[in-house]
């Protein structure tokens, strides 16, 4: 159990990351095609805040908390 | 928006992002030498999230009631996410039983 749910935190995470990055790349190579809105690429730093803060959440349940010290 | 508004927008999201970087770090440091408190780690996450949010994501400009509609789905979502902690608490011994 223990490491599903870890492969399964950090590797969900990993997923929408890499999903995020995919679609930067393509907004930042095609946005002066004029194909995206303004609404799009508002969309779309809406999902990568969102991706940035569930990773502050993992960082602390899966990184921070088993330190020693 | 005109050219200074644009540049106050960048001045509170240089703000914010400091912020965010500066409890990162505190975050770390502190684990390093205190070791696990898991009750504080997930209120400075909580707080670094909720900063996100309002900024980054806009919440803090937007209508009063959107902000408060999304109070319950919240609450919601928090009471959901304990359904995982009795087995994620042994993440904070890294090791599986």
């Amino acid at each position: 159990m223990f490491g599903a749910t870890f492969f399964t935190i950090t590797g969900l995470h990993m997923a929408h990351v890499i999903g995020g990055v995919i679609a930067l790349v393509v907004v930042a190579f095609t946005y002066r095609s004029g194909r995206y809105s303004a609404r799009h690429i508002e969309i779309w730093s809406l999902y990568w805040h969102f991706v940035d803060i569930v990773w502050m959440f993992v960082v602390p349940l899966v990184y921070l908390m088993n330190m020693k010290r | 928006m005109n050219s200074n508004e644009k540049s106050n927008g960048m001045v509170t999201t240089y703000i914010v992002y400091v912020t965010i970087l500066v409890i990162a770090v505190y975050q770390v440091c502190f684990a390093l030498m205190a070791g696990p408190q898991p009750v504080l780690m997930l209120m400075l996450a909580l707080l670094q999230a909720s900063v996100a949010v309002m900024y980054f994501m806009h919440l803090a400009q937007e209508r009063t009631i959107l902000f408060l509609a999304l109070i319950p789905y919240t609450v919601f979502v928090l009471f959901m996410m304990n359904m995982i902690w009795s087995d994620s608490f042994r993440l904070l011994h890294m090791r599986p039983h």
